[in-house]
């Protein structure tokens, strides 16, 4: 048989071709799959942003910043009371600088 | 049967019209099936490529050239996703280490087992070789509607058919042809 006659009778040869209606079917079925994932994907990412942001909701509530008047009160009592006099004013002194730096 | 041309159905198709997906269909499905199978030596994943073809054409008639003829866009759709096909599965026998040529029978001469031979052979080819030989030599297409689905120039696809013309033969001569 010589290589031509071959390419000719392959070009002939019969094929089983699937009718219109099953090629329909098929798309249906393919495109319903591929829906179904599509929606089962959105699910899941929609689930995780949903519990990402519900966490800190669900967390006791932080406390709440203390007003720059707490601050500065709260370091005026911590000042220690029993100090030496020759100290005194050096301490003191040193607590007013850091409640200039708080302001 | 419906006397509109393709061009008149892709106009229909682009506005959403059932009948002319059902038109078209039965219309290429035989030569794109011919195609699919004869490259994917598969029904099940000739079915696969044909659905995918004709999923395409519903999703994206609008990005239908009317200068082009239809069915050669839908071989390029259908060759592109047997190109890809073949290619994975050529990664996974590069990753099993499989051969896929078989004994064949050199003196059957039926249609269909000349078909299975040409396809046992031409299946250790390289992935651009085989699409361009089948598409070529097999389907008739002219070199540059080859470049236009491969994606070559259309010296690449002179290159791959000689090489691949000249392979094939040489294997057919086991065969005596």
């Amino acid at each position: 048989m010589e290589y031509k006659d071959l390419i000719t009778r392959v070009q002939r040869a019969p094929v089983d071709v699937p009718d219109t209606d099953a090629i329909l079917d098929g798309m249906r079925r393919t495109m319903h799959r591929r829906r179904q994932q599509r929606l089962t994907f959105f699910g899941v990412v929609m689930l995780l942003l949903g519990s990402t942001m519900a966490l800190p909701l669900l967390s006791s509530p932080a406390e709440p910043e203390p007003t720059l008047a707490e601050r500065v009160s709260s370091k005026l009592d911590a000042r220690p009371k029993d100090i030496p006099a020759p100290l005194a004013g050096y301490r003191h002194s040193l607590y007013n600088r850091q409640i200039f730096t708080l302001i | 049967m419906n006397s509109s041309t393709d061009i008149e159905l892709m106009h229909e198709l682009r506005h959403g019209s059932e009948a002319a997906l059902r038109e078209l269909i039965d219309r290429h499905r035989e030569r794109l099936y011919r195609l699919a199978y004869r490259l994917l030596d598969d029904h099940s994943s000739a079915d696969d490529a044909v659905q995918e073809t004709f999923i395409r054409l519903w999703r994206h008639a609008r990005r239908f050239d009317p200068e082009h003829s239809v069915i050669n866009w839908l071989c390029t759709i259908c060759a592109r996703r047997c190109y890809d096909e073949l290619r994975r599965r050529r990664r996974q026998r590069e990753a099993f280490g499989q051969m896929m040529l078989d004994d064949v029978h050199p003196d059957s001469l039926e249609a269909e087992e000349l078909m299975a031979l040409l396809q046992k052979v031409t299946a250790s080819l390289p992935c651009k070789q085989r699409i361009v030989y089948q598409l070529r030599e097999i389907e008739s297409l002219s070199a540059e509607e080859v470049a236009a689905v491969t994606r070559m120039s259309v010296d690449q696809v002179k290159a791959n058919l000689y090489v691949a013309r000249n392979t094939v033969r040489e294997k057919l001569k086991r065969y005596g042809i």
